[in-house]
């Protein structure tokens, strides 16, 4: 027995330094001499390397985590671009005009632009729309890094960028191989919690919302302490409504919401919830005492690498999309995670279409019916001409089976219009609605693109249309150019919401160029709405989010910010509206 | 010789690369370029810094119509380019700043980090959960030698192959492969002395015992 153990050490020591180099996804790489051979039979049958392998394994997670192509760009490529002789005018941006509160006006006669997606297996043949676009629409993206380090420009982009360049590292990193038993009492170190009062210097946007009763709920916001943005410094806050008052709860530390539109939070009860923050590597769970990270431990052999998606839809059901490494998961694998309410299993994604950045996947939706699970989401797709377009995705569910069936939006090749899809919504199997933007691109005269969008609401109506996503035609005026559908919510067939944005610039906006889009399907038609509150000189009101209580009254959340002009602001605030049988008030927002 | 007979040839007779193409390019690779020279350098500024002169060669290049920077060849080359380029400018930087440190590991002495990296040294979590420690990856990348450490970024953080590591480097294959192999030993090696109460799952393994 010990003479074993002695051959197999010796087997180890030789082996050591070549399986140190193994990469199971490069088969050209020096694997296939006839040693490599004899080094990866020995690792079929030695624990200690495996062991050794998974700590490389960890290693390498963390370093394509931390150093990988999903940090963030450190400039705007227009900046960067100029910065290096190869333009000499910086991307259009327009100044921001100051804004009203809410704008929007309701004419639901343009169709232009549109496309349908079938419930098929088939790709849809639409080519009714202009040709190619670039980037996802400018409200649910950070600025890549806004300033060059000879060009300091505005606003704090890169400070923020920086901020996020490090959180997104850290948070991918935190919890990358967290275990239920000793996660928690770990993130108490590393993720400071606080609970007395949000400091005053903390932004305070509302990212999420969610009401469990008519007098209990629960929002999420940014918590990052300005002016010094570090990774220390990020952070994200809950808020506690109690029936009264909306109530700073809690800070945690160490992670950043850096696209509104995907994060999410979800009551069940005023002891059971769910949150979200885009990019990270694990929810957070609501108690009834506090938020606590809930990481997403796998029964397979794969381990979770980054979340790009989550949603709990009910207490029992929820759903992930997430980067997965190790096991029979390829290099930069993106599967869906399903929750039964005891275990986490993986749930492989039938999409790996070549045309796809699947760096750039979003899964921003999850809506469940009975027997079918719909989610939505959007991904870059490059091209030649360099403008990376959205395209849109969407997958099926049938639990029946449990196997997810893919739909592309259109094909790959030109006219076909692009799409992003950031949320979906089924009020039955056989009927929901899907909201979203498209995007178009024109071509200036200096050679680059200018990208604009509009509003994109789709509907599945089984009765009506069969199996397919049907556009609804929705046309909001207003001085933006860039116009997206982000959340929707529904009770029934006949109370659903949608909040949107309207950006004056087609991308890296800023907030003062944003204005908010809210929209009202009463069962027969939709209206656009248009909240009537004062929110004081020159303060701006965006609405981010919304949520409806089960008694129907309408909760929209956002960020109020004091704007003298363009570069000129002032602390951002957080407020909750509420609209309850036809009226409109203002909550008492106290975060001290 | 054919080689360079080649490049001469395709000097003389490239056609113009697309504004749009170079814009693709900044735009497809900036950011993994910069993780990349983050991870060699340690240092956020510099690699921002060192990003942009890289794109600047290229626009030279670009304009100079050498390869790869001409219509007439193929993304993975331009991208290949721009690794190589960032690598020799991240390797002189650090020549120059005299800083190819075997940093201290003494991070505490950094206050602003020093919850991140060793708020839960006290936990007796495993090696796995213990790496998510981002400073103390940082610490113990820099400690790395820069070759190796570059070995470990192109091949581990930016997902080129073997063969394209060794020409980015300018190296053979089987330098590459020791280089990488020699990377992640000492890695580990470095964030387990650095980090002394993680038990690494080989330790766990009773397989010796």
């Amino acid at each position: 027995m010990s003479e074993q153990r002695n051959t197999r050490r010796i087997l180890c020591e030789r082996f050591a330094s070549l399986l140190a180099a193994l990469d199971p996804s490069d088969t050209n790489f020096a694997t296939n001499t006839p040693e490599m051979a004899e080094a990866r039979a020995h690792l079929v049958g030695c624990p200690y390397c495996q062991a050794n392998q998974r700590d490389y394994a960890a290693l390498d997670g963390a370093v394509r985590a931390a150093f990988g192509p999903a940090t963030v760009a450190p400039f705007r490529t227009a900046d960067l671009l100029m910065a290096v002789g190869a333009t000499s005018e910086p991307q259009s941006r327009r100044a921001g005009d100051p804004i009203r509160s809410v704008r929007y006006l309701k004419d639901f006669d343009d169709t232009e632009g549109h496309t349908t997606m079938h419930d098929t297996d088939e790709r849809a043949n639409n080519d009714t729309a202009p040709a190619t676009t670039r980037t996802p629409p400018l409200s649910v993206r950070l600025p890549r890094g806004a300033s060059l380090r000879r060009q300091a420009l505005t606003l704090g982009f890169s400070a923020t960028a920086a901020a996020v360049i490090l959180i997104v590292v850290a948070v991918s990193l935190f919890g990358a191989h967290w275990r239920p038993n000793v996660a928690h009492s770990r993130l108490a170190h590393t993720m400071a919690t606080q609970t007395t009062s949000l400091p005053a210097t903390a932004g305070a946007g509302i990212a999420a919302i969610s009401m469990d009763s008519p007098i209990d709920g629960w929002a999420l916001g940014d918590a990052t302490l300005d002016p010094t943005v570090t990774p220390t410094n990020v952070g994200v806050a809950f808020y506690h409504y109690d029936g009264h008052v909306w109530r700073f709860a809690q800070r945690i530390g160490g992670l950043v919401i850096y696209q509104n539109s995907a994060a999410r939070i979800h009551m069940f009860s005023p002891t059971d919830g769910w949150a979200y923050i885009p990019s990270s590597t694990a929810p957070l769970h609501y108690d009834g005492n506090a938020w606590k990270p809930a990481p997403i431990t796998l029964t397979s052999a794969e381990q979770l690498s980054q979340l790009v998606g989550f949603d709990m839809v009910s207490p029992t059901e929820g759903w992930a999309a997430a980067y997965l490494m190790g096991g029979s998961a390829g290099p930069g694998a993106i599967e869906f995670l399903h929750y039964d309410g005891k275990k986490w299993t993986v749930e492989e994604i039938p999409f790996a279409p070549s045309d796809i950045d699947l760096r750039s996947t979003v899964i921003s939706g999850f809506s469940s019916a009975p027997g079918v699970v719909w989610a939505v989401g959007w991904a870059t797709r490059p091209n030649q001409s360099g403008d990376n377009p959205p395209v849109g995705l969407l997958f099926k569910r049938y639990n029946d089976s449990g196997i997810w069936n893919y739909y592309q939006q259109g094909n790959s090749g030109t006219g076909i219009p692009s799409t992003a899809l950031h949320d979906v919504v089924m009020t039955s199997p056989s009927s929901g609605w899907m909201v979203g933007e498209t995007v178009h691109t024109a071509q200036q005269s200096n050679g680059m693109t200018t990208d604009t969008a509009s509003p994109l609401l789709l509907r599945y109506d089984f009765a009506a249309t069969g199996p397919r996503w049907q556009p609804v035609p929705v046309h909001v005026d207003g001085p933006g150019i860039f116009k997206t559908l982000l959340r929707i919510e529904a009770i029934g067939e006949r109370n659903i919401w949608i909040a949107g944005s309207s950006g004056s610039t087609t991308r890296y906006s800023s907030m003062s160029e944003i204005s908010s889009l809210l929209l009202h399907y009463d069962g027969a038609t939709w209206t656009s709405v248009t909240p009537i509150l004062d929110t004081g000189p020159n303060m701006t009101a965006t609405i981010t989010t919304l949520a409806l209580a089960p008694n129907g009254d309408l909760w929209v959340a956002g960020q109020i910010v004091s704007v003298t002009n363009t570069y000129t602001r002032g602390p951002i605030q957080p407020f909750f509206w509420r609209y309850h049988d036809g009226v409109w008030s203002a909550a008492t927002v106290e975060t001290a | 010789m054919r080689e360079r007979a080649k490049r001469e040839e395709s000097a003389t007779v490239a056609s113009p690369l697309p504004l749009t193409l170079f814009t693709t390019t900044v735009d497809t690779h900036q950011a993994a370029l910069y993780g990349f020279l983050r991870g060699m350098l340690g240092d956020d500024e510099a690699a921002r810094d060192l990003t942009q002169d890289t794109f600047s060669d290229a626009w030279r290049a670009t304009q100079a119509r050498e390869a790869p920077w001409s219509a007439d060849h193929d993304a993975d080359e331009r991208r290949r380019w721009l690794f190589s380029i960032a690598y020799r400018r991240a390797i002189s930087h650090l020549r120059r700043r005299s800083i190819i440190r075997w940093a201290s590991l003494d991070a505490s002495a950094d206050p602003a980090t020093r919850d991140v990296v060793y708020s839960s040294v006290e936990s007796q979590t495993p090696f796995e959960t213990r790496i998510v420690e981002a400073e103390a990856l940082r610490a113990a990348l820099r400690r790395l030698h820069p070759d190796d450490a570059a070995c470990l970024l192109l091949r581990v953080a930016q997902g080129f192959s073997g063969a394209e590591t060794a020409t980015v480097l300018g190296i053979s294959e089987e330098a590459a492969a020791q280089r990488l192999s020699r990377a992640r030993r000492r890695l580990r090696a470095i964030y387990l002395q650095q980090n002394p109460s993680d038990e690494p799952a080989s330790k766990r393994s009773d397989d010796h015992e």
